[in-house]
């Protein structure tokens, strides 16, 4: 990186809009990621239609911060409510309420905070030395190397990322499906469109995430608006006190949390909450005193506090370089590049360097500002939870209302919002996970266009897919995705009857 | 609302056969072996394929799973029930009603159920069911210049 682009980088970041839109996103981050019902991704949706009117390097600190906030603002009810404030949380949850309970409240919030900076740091690190590598590289990509790369993609989210791999599947066939709508296609005829012109040029994606993000996310709340939430422990003291202990106690657990963290985030359709269960898990079979997790054991939630919060900036090494989301949230950030002319992939890197700087400048930023603000939280918690929420979900419908909205200044976006949010709250009610369906929408214009540009330059020909080195590595790749594991299953059961 | 394997899977390859009917009215460039009919196509026949799947696990597993539809305990608690349909029934009702009424009466309306369903006590509710359409509108209508429809106040501010 050269000095000439950073000092530009630094510009755009120190200008004193984007430092103020990082203090308010920072604010609203914390606040949607500590009740109980908001989540990180929710708190994207509702930024997108305050980032319409802004320039793009404010739009892009604004989601940056408020999700690497409402991240961490997830552990805080989980240790005094024992209910997570984001599914990112929920792996650690009892372990920290547990600690609470045994009246160290402050070591479950303050470890954390702590953990998840550190994590964050990490994941950033990470992202700032892969991505500008792996954009190089991609710079030689053609639409055959697109082809399999956005396949991989797909297939990453059905095949690795969800538990039922059948209703993943069919979740990623329902955004392909939705994808096909408009006249975005090779021959430019107008795809299900129900005669309405508003879908002529494809079904809007903002509208869509927020209806399937924060509408269905509202409709749960409403079952539990009622029911009153009690802290467990009323005073809360240092929470900093014996950190730097914990952090020269566990240092391989953080390595290994952050690792996978960042690696999950990267992967498509996983994100912060996935990361931290995987990790969660991993602590505990690695652990030397596996038997203490679930009675209050720090260990698990040094590691997945860690993880959770690395996911974040791993899953924008692929969203930058390629344009496929590592998670929900940069789904919907990738979405916000486009308006914003940033479009992502490898010559963003060279058009646009000090903009792709500045993105990270601001995650070490948000991740450094954790620390105070995050204090700040913890200790205002009680007054976070004073604000009612039977109040507060009508404010967010309407708040909905206008993003779905301005968009196209159309009530067309808002009856978009509703569909979605309740086919998703139907989707998630049936265990039919919600990520494949966002990526195969984001993704699946794409995945057409690369296959009928390759399809045009090989004349038809499909072995074309293979000819080129990087493309028929990345299509093997692709098979043994959808092969391997099932083979290993077979290996094992076989081995198992075997052995029985 | 949990809905067995079985009926899903049908609904999910219903979806898939509708579709690949349709997109065989797709026109054919002449020359091209891929039309807009291909993406479409290997997608819902995928749709009808998982739907299958699916449907044939729901048979599998038939000694295990349950009812066909099965509701939650919170849908025996009537109250809950309308908080939960308030949120798409307000929200229907601000689709339909948006144009004609404009975005405060709308809004104010739909926040209004939506405040007093959840257990805001009256006073409260009107206050913020006024206050906040008024303080959105600075906020997209002055502030972002988004074009929200007037409806009946149009000529009460453009006399």
């Amino acid at each position: 990186m050269s000095a000439e682009v950073l000092s530009q980088a630094l510009a755009l970041v120190l200008d004193p809009y984007v430092l103020w839109m990082v203090v308010a996103s920072a604010a609203f981050g914390l606040f949607v990621g500590a009740i109980p019902g908001l989540t990180a991704t929710m708190a994207t949706a509702l930024l997108v239609p305050a980032t319409f009117f802004m320039p793009p390097i404010p739009a892009i600190a604004c989601m940056v911060t408020a999700t690497a906030m409402a991240i961490f603002a997830g552990d805080i009810p989980s240790c005094l409510l024992r209910i997570p404030g984001t599914p990112a949380s929920a792996a650690y949850t009892d372990e920290a309420y547990a600690l609470t309970r045994k009246g160290q409240g402050e070591l479950a919030l303050g470890s954390g905070l702590v953990f998840s900076v550190i994590g964050g740091l990490f994941g950033t690190v990470v992202l700032i030395l892969a991505a500008p590598i792996l954009a190089e590289f991609a710079l030689r990509f053609s639409s055959f190397e697109y082809f399999w790369l956005t396949l991989l993609g797909l297939s990453c989210a059905v095949f690795i990322a969800t538990g039922d791999k059948l209703k993943g599947m069919i979740s990623l066939l329902i955004g392909l499906l939705v994808s096909t709508v408009g006249l975005d296609n090779p021959a430019g005829f107008p795809r299900f469109t129900f005669g309405l012109p508003d879908l002529m040029g494809g079904a809007e994606l903002i509208p869509i995430m927020v209806g399937m993000f924060a509408v269905s996310e509202v409709m749960r709340s409403t079952i539990t608006v009622a029911a009153p939430l009690e802290t467990a422990q009323k005073a809360i003291g240092n929470v900093f006190q014996g950190m730097w202990a914990l952090m020269k106690k566990y240092p391989l657990q953080t390595l290994r949390g952050s690792t996978l963290g960042t690696l999950i985030g990267a992967l498509p359709g996983a994100g912060a909450d996935i990361a931290a269960w995987m990790s969660y898990a991993m602590s505990k079979k690695f652990s030397k005193e596996p038997e203490k997790f679930g009675t209050g054991h720090l260990e698990g939630i040094v590691e997945s506090g860690a993880a959770n919060n690395s996911a974040l900036a791993g899953a924008w090494i692929p969203a930058m370089v390629f344009g496929i989301p590592g998670d929900s949230i940069t789904a919907i950030v990738i979405g916000v590049l486009y308006m914003k002319n940033l479009n992502p992939g490898p010559t963003l890197f060279v058009d646009n360097a000090a903009s792709v700087y500045a993105v990270f400048l601001l995650f070490i930023l948000a991740n450094l500002l954790m620390l105070p603000f995050g204090w700040a939280a913890i200790k205002s918690f009680k007054q976070i939870l004073r604000m009612p929420r039977k109040a507060l979900l009508p404010c967010i419908l309407v708040f909905c209302i206008l993003g779905a909205f301005a968009i196209n200044n159309s009530v067309v976006g808002v009856a978009m919002m509703l569909g979605f949010g309740v086919l998703a709250w139907f989707m998630e009610e049936n265990g039919i996970p919600v990520a494949p369906a966002i990526l195969g929408m984001v993704l699946g214009t794409l995945l057409e266009q690369h296959f009928i540009t390759s399809m045009i330059k090989s004349e038809g020909h499909i072995g074309a897919f293979f000819e080129r080195p990087i493309a028929g590595t990345l299509g093997v790749l692709m098979i043994a995705v959808i092969v391997v594991p099932p083979v290993l299953r077979l290996l094992h059961r076989r081995r198992a009857t075997h052995g029985a | 609302m949990k809905v067995d394997d079985r009926i899903l899977g049908a609904l999910f390859a219903l979806l898939g056969v509708v579709v690949l009917w349709h997109v065989q009215s797709f026109p054919v460039i002449p020359g091209q072996k891929f039309g807009a009919a291909l993406f479409p196509g290997v997608i819902s026949a995928g749709l009808v394929i998982c739907g299958l799947l699916l449907g044939a696990r729901g048979i599998r597993q038939r000694a295990a799973a349950g009812p066909l539809v099965a509701f939650d305990t919170w849908a025996r608690d009537p109250l809950i029930v309308v908080r939960f349909l308030s949120v798409p029934a307000g929200l229907l009702f601000y689709i339909l009603t948006s144009e004609f009424l404009g975005f405060h009466i709308a809004a104010s309306l739909a926040m209004m159920a939506w405040l007093l369903v959840f257990g805001t006590r009256p006073l409260p509710a009107v206050a913020i069911a006024i206050a906040f359409p008024v303080l959105m509108h600075f906020a997209f209508y002055k502030l972002l210049r988004v074009p929200l429809p007037w409806g009946l106040l149009q000529s009460v501010v453009f006399p």
